[in-house]
């Protein structure tokens, strides 16, 4: 599993963003986003996910363009600065909605042994397996006190903390997270840093930005400068 | 034998994603009730004025009562088009959608769909008063009532559109509105037409019936049209 970046180019305002810009990130890598304000990191992570197109340059998943990979699309787990949520929604129905969106499909392979009862049935079961693990994460990120409160009503700090549920509750293969540890206490950040610890242990990509360094003892992390290179 | 397992599979995922999508929407929609309260409120004073500030010749209004009916409706519709979508973007859902490996055409059908309740369900029930205040007279009200069920969708997948094309771009609800208003001409003629026969007692099935074409028209073509949009790129 790589993702493979070949000389991608993207210009903003008639302003050259990155040029001719090379990297990969193979299975259990991680790769930090480093660079001043307006630089181009957000731009960079939403070319990688497809959302806007490079003025140049190819992207590969496994060696199929990203954009006509089935399972890259498949894969990819993009939080953005904004919520990606529905405020008027309560967070366990956003979940809800968001796992349901990604597919059931994951669920549906850990039931395999259902596939004698009737279809019925079995969609039940699959449901109240999906809240039970909703639930769970949420009680794992300290937000089941408010899973029945309207997310816009929750503090922006709670908001991202809710954020980091997606991260739980859907298996997906490369995480491209804008600015995750944005507004997060310091409980949250360790908690995050596990969440990758795990995601490159059973062979993810992580790929992020952010404008703190973390140093873990046990993963390394590749570091992507844009703009002027530190000293 | 396998195969067609798979695919009854398929269309029960079809279904159930359709039923909760709905729910949901439909749920996000009545928790902030408030964005749909307003423009009635603005409806009614709309048509309000119409007959307040006509004293001298009362029947005047009467005969050009359905045109000033579906003008001010137009103009509420082109007023509430910037919600749609609206929230979605800046929350980020969209993008989130654009990416998810379900397809996106049924969501924005479903979001439409639910857009099109939002605006049809309170018009319909404010058709009566509305109608009264117009003097348009009662028998009508059920021609009014079958053109704005017609009608609304067609303006609303319509208007999604030119709402997509206008994402994120500044002063976006008036190029919305220059967007969308000469498409909006053939649904004003033939809704006040309908109405406008119907209140002189001469039946309304030609104009109407020509409704239902461009409803059929545009609830089938625009959603393939939103969803390329879409994909195209909505980057801020």
């Amino acid at each position: 599993m790589t993702l493979t970046v070949n000389g991608l180019t993207y210009a903003r305002n008639k302003k050259l963003l990155f040029n001719q810009l090379t990297f990969d990130i193979s299975a259990g890598e991680a790769l930090h986003i480093l660079g001043p304000n307006g630089v181009g990191k957000t731009s960079l992570l939403q070319i990688l996910t497809g959302l806007i197109l490079p003025l140049n340059g190819k992207m590969l998943w496994h060696g199929v363009a990203t954009s006509e990979s089935p399972s890259f699309k498949k894969n990819v787990l993009y939080l953005s600065h904004r919520l990606g949520m529905k405020s008027a929604l309560t967070p366990f129905e956003n979940l809800y909605l968001f796992t349901l969106r990604r597919g059931f499909e994951q669920v549906y392979a850990a039931h395999l042994n259902f596939q004698l009862c009737s279809r019925s049935v079995r969609i039940k079961e699959i449901k109240q397996v999906v809240k039970d693990n909703i639930n769970d994460v949420l009680l794992k990120l300290d937000l089941l006190p408010y899973s029945k409160i309207v997310t816009g009503l929750l503090s922006v700090g709670q908001q991202r903390r809710l954020l980091l549920a997606k991260l739980l509750l859907v298996r997906a293969d490369c995480w491209i997270l804008d600015e995750p540890c944005n507004t997060l206490d310091i409980q949250a950040i360790n908690f995050f840093l596990v969440l990758i610890e795990a995601q490159l242990r059973r062979g993810g990509i992580v790929i992020f930005t952010s404008h703190q360094s973390f140093s873990l003892s046990k993963i390394v992390i590749k570091k992507l400068f844009l703009g002027e290179t530190p000293v | 034998m396998r195969f067609s397992a798979r695919r009854r599979e398929a269309y029960g995922h079809f279904f159930l994603h359709a039923r909760i999508n709905l729910s949901y929407e439909l749920l996000s929609v009545c928790r902030c009730y408030q964005d749909m309260l307003y423009p009635l409120f603005f409806l009614t004073i709309a048509m309000v004025l119409f007959p307040l500030s006509n004293h001298a010749d009362p029947s005047a209004i009467e005969k050009i009562a359905a045109g000033i009916l579906w003008v001010i409706v137009l103009f509420l519709l082109v007023l509430m088009l910037e919600q749609l979508f609206r929230d979605d973007w800046q929350e980020g859902e969209l993008e989130q959608l654009v990416l998810s490996p379900q397809g996106l055409l049924l969501t924005v059908c479903i979001k439409l769909f639910v857009f099109c309740l939002m605006m049809g369900v309170p018009l319909t029930v404010m058709a009566p008063l509305l109608g009264l205040a117009l003097s348009i007279p009662m028998m009508a009200l059920k021609t009014l009532i079958a053109s704005l069920w017609l009608a609304i969708p067609t303006l609303v997948f319509l208007g999604g559109i030119a709402r997509v094309l206008t994402l994120g771009l500044r002063h976006s609800s008036f190029l919305t509105a220059l967007l969308v208003l000469p498409l909006y001409i053939p649904v004003l003629i033939f809704a006040s037409s309908a109405v406008a026969f119907a209140s002189i007692g001469l039946s309304a099935n030609g104009p109407l019936a020509w409704l239902g074409v461009l409803l059929l028209l545009s609830v089938s073509f625009s959603p393939v049209v939103i969803n390329a949009v879409l994909r195209l790129g909505i980057s801020n």
